[in-house]
């Protein structure tokens, strides 16, 4: 099987690269956008400054905005990893007493839950509203993740645990010694997903906080996209000194730096993580 | 009688005390699975109340069903049913083949580099947050300076106002799902696509087959159980969409075709504060998603038993 290029192949390498230039595109074209004067992309350099970006940074919004997004995302990640680590573990001993009804009680809330109103309505009477407790604490051990890490505990073989306990060693040393060290990979896939869902999300803090001064930048983001919208439905057609397209791409390029910095874990992770998944599945 | 009792008894207390480190550490996690999941399950009840914010939800006044009836019988029920499912099913019918067509056309790549450089990259959208999404199609669209309309006026054409018509609303959603997430859902086929018999390939190529009939007699029926799996498992989640995307690219001249259940209830509640009546549509969606994912997993379960034989 040595390779001879047919036609096959050609017809494949070149919709291959269309498929790369459509994911590509976008992204350039917002680079593109976040340094034109004009909030269009043109072929003329003259036409691209770094005034978005300066005008960006010497406001306090958006690095505010930013501090945040970062302060939100590691407590995220590590209060989420902490205590789905902490729970999958007890769940993954076979002969532990009560464990299918607490698994089942776990799975039904992926198959049913009590809606955006009910929740929206306990947050609110537990004092949580225009907090940092609304955006993570109820949402900080998801089910999926939660089965994903027990599947990966049940898979350690159960001679090692034994053996830890024959020496006399606690189920937490045995936990935070042994079983911890061994899923590291794991661990790491769902650190990523935590980071990735709350660096991106919206709704959740658009919804708990009010003052501007905790919005982290999604929903500086999601403003931003408002007021565009309504410019293209034609409400509003308003000239500033800085395109308001500028503002906005230069505040989604500074968005993705940290995913872009992060991408080759991502990628690693990602992509092990699902095939867990799919085994699973 | 009572000794067999009491022995019992010690047998559970001596139990609980040899696992008791384990249920310390299921303390915050089943105590997290009660208060942010079961309490708001049994909220649900403010569906069928009046609720009023300075009495909470245990004092307001019962009225019954009426919140539902007024729901199912106002012209935006019929209206939401029909945007969620039409929504949701072209979601899964464009979105849920192009993984699988690029997964096979990535598999068919012969050259590792370009193969890479292609997963890489085909990965990325997977991480861009839905606002930004959003915000690049509007940007592109945008009819004064958006790319789409820059071309379209070179050709001689008027400028679209994409986000204002609601014939394009739908086409906008799932053009950017579908950019978001092939890349991503692809991994999975490609995972499937490694344990395809390559022996069958060389089977093929002896009986003369050549690349394209390849794929449509090996790779595609070694896949066939994961595509259907997938398959039926989307189709459990159509009336489960959320409403993030849709929060960010509808706006009033398009809700006629925008608005799902998700986007119905938040504006409903959050926005305009009618918590009941609110919580009386969401429990409804609820319930139809329930019945729906619940159904798809039988048939897969069903489905996969007859596939893997």
């Amino acid at each position: 099987m040595k390779k001879k290029i047919d036609t096959f192949d050609v017809v494949n390498i070149i919709l291959l690269f269309f498929v790369l230039m459509i994911v590509i595109f976008p992204i350039i074209y917002v680079v593109l956008c976040s340094l034109s004067k004009t909030g269009s992309v043109s072929f003329s350099l003259s036409n691209y400054n770094l005034d978005s970006y300066i005008n960006i940074l010497s406001s306090s919004k958006v690095p505010r905005a930013f501090k945040n997004s970062v302060i939100y995302t590691l407590t995220g990640t590590f209060l989420g990893l902490f205590l789905v680590t902490i729970t999958a573990y007890p769940l993954a001993d076979k002969q532990l007493k009560g464990r299918n009804f607490l698994l089942r009680m776990i799975a039904f809330t992926m198959f049913f839950n009590g809606g955006l109103i009910p929740i929206f309505l306990l947050i609110n009477s537990l004092g949580f509203m225009d907090s940092i407790w609304a955006i993570i604490v109820p949402w900080a051990v998801p089910a999926y993740e939660l089965m994903l890490l027990r599947n990966y505990f049940e898979s350690i073989p159960s001679e090692m645990h034994e053996a830890a306990e024959m020496d006399g060693a606690s189920e937490y040393h045995i936990l935070f010694k042994i079983y911890i060290p061994m899923a590291l990979p794991m661990l790491c896939t769902l650190a990523l997903f935590f980071a990735r869902g709350q660096w991106n999300s919206y709704l959740v803090p658009l919804m708990y906080l009010s003052s501007a001064k905790r919005f982290p930048l999604q929903v500086i983001l999601q403003e931003m996209l408002i007021q565009d919208t309504a410019k293209s439905t034609g409400d509003a057609l308003v000239g500033a000194s800085i395109a308001t397209e500028s503002l906005k791409n230069a505040t989604i390029v500074i968005s993705m730096i940290p995913l872009v910095l992060m991408y080759p874990l991502f990628q690693k992770y990602f992509i092990s993580g699902i095939y867990v998944g799919a085994v699973k599945g | 009688m009572n000794v067999l009792k009491s022995t019992k008894k010690s047998n559970f207390l001596s139990y609980l005390k040899k696992k008791r480190q384990m249920y310390i550490l299921l303390i915050p996690g089943i105590l997290h699975y009660l208060i942010f999941r079961y309490i708001p399950m049994g909220g649900i009840i403010v569906a069928f109340k009046d609720y009023d914010i300075y009495k909470g939800i245990l004092k307001s006044p019962w009225i019954g069903m009426e919140n539902f009836t007024a729901f199912i019988s106002s012209p935006d029920f019929w209206m939401l049913i029909k945007n969620t499912v039409l929504l949701g099913t072209y979601t899964l019918l464009f979105t849920f083949p192009a993984p699988i067509i690029f997964a096979i056309l990535l598999n068919e790549l012969r050259f590792k580099r370009y193969k890479k450089l292609v997963q890489t990259v085909s990965i990325f959208p997977a991480m861009i947050s839905m606002v930004v999404i959003c915000s690049m199609a509007v940007d592109m669209l945008s009819p004064n300076k958006g790319i789409i309309n820059a071309v379209i006026k070179f050709f001689g054409g008027n400028p679209i106002y994409f986000m204002a018509e609601p014939k394009w609303f739908r086409t906008i959603y799932v053009i950017t799902e579908a950019w978001a997430v092939f890349g991503f859902n692809a991994i999975i086929y490609l995972s499937a696509l490694t344990n395809v018999d390559t022996s069958l390939y060389d089977a093929a190529s002896i009986d003369g087959c050549g690349r394209v009939k390849k794929i449509i007699h090996v790779t595609i029926p070694g896949i066939l159980p994961m595509i259907c799996t997938m398959f039926i498992l989307n189709i459990g989640n159509i009336f489960k969409i959320g409403p993030d995307k849709v929060i960010l690219l509808y706006n009033p001249i398009t809700y006629p075709v925008a608005d799902i259940f998700g986007s119905f209830v938040y504006r409903k509640g959050l926005v305009e504060s009618d918590y009941s009546y609110a919580a009386a549509a969401g429990l409804f969606e609820s319930v139809v998603a329930f019945v729906f994912v619940i159904t798809a997993n039988k048939l897969s379960k069903h489905f996969a038993e007859n596939s893997l034989w």
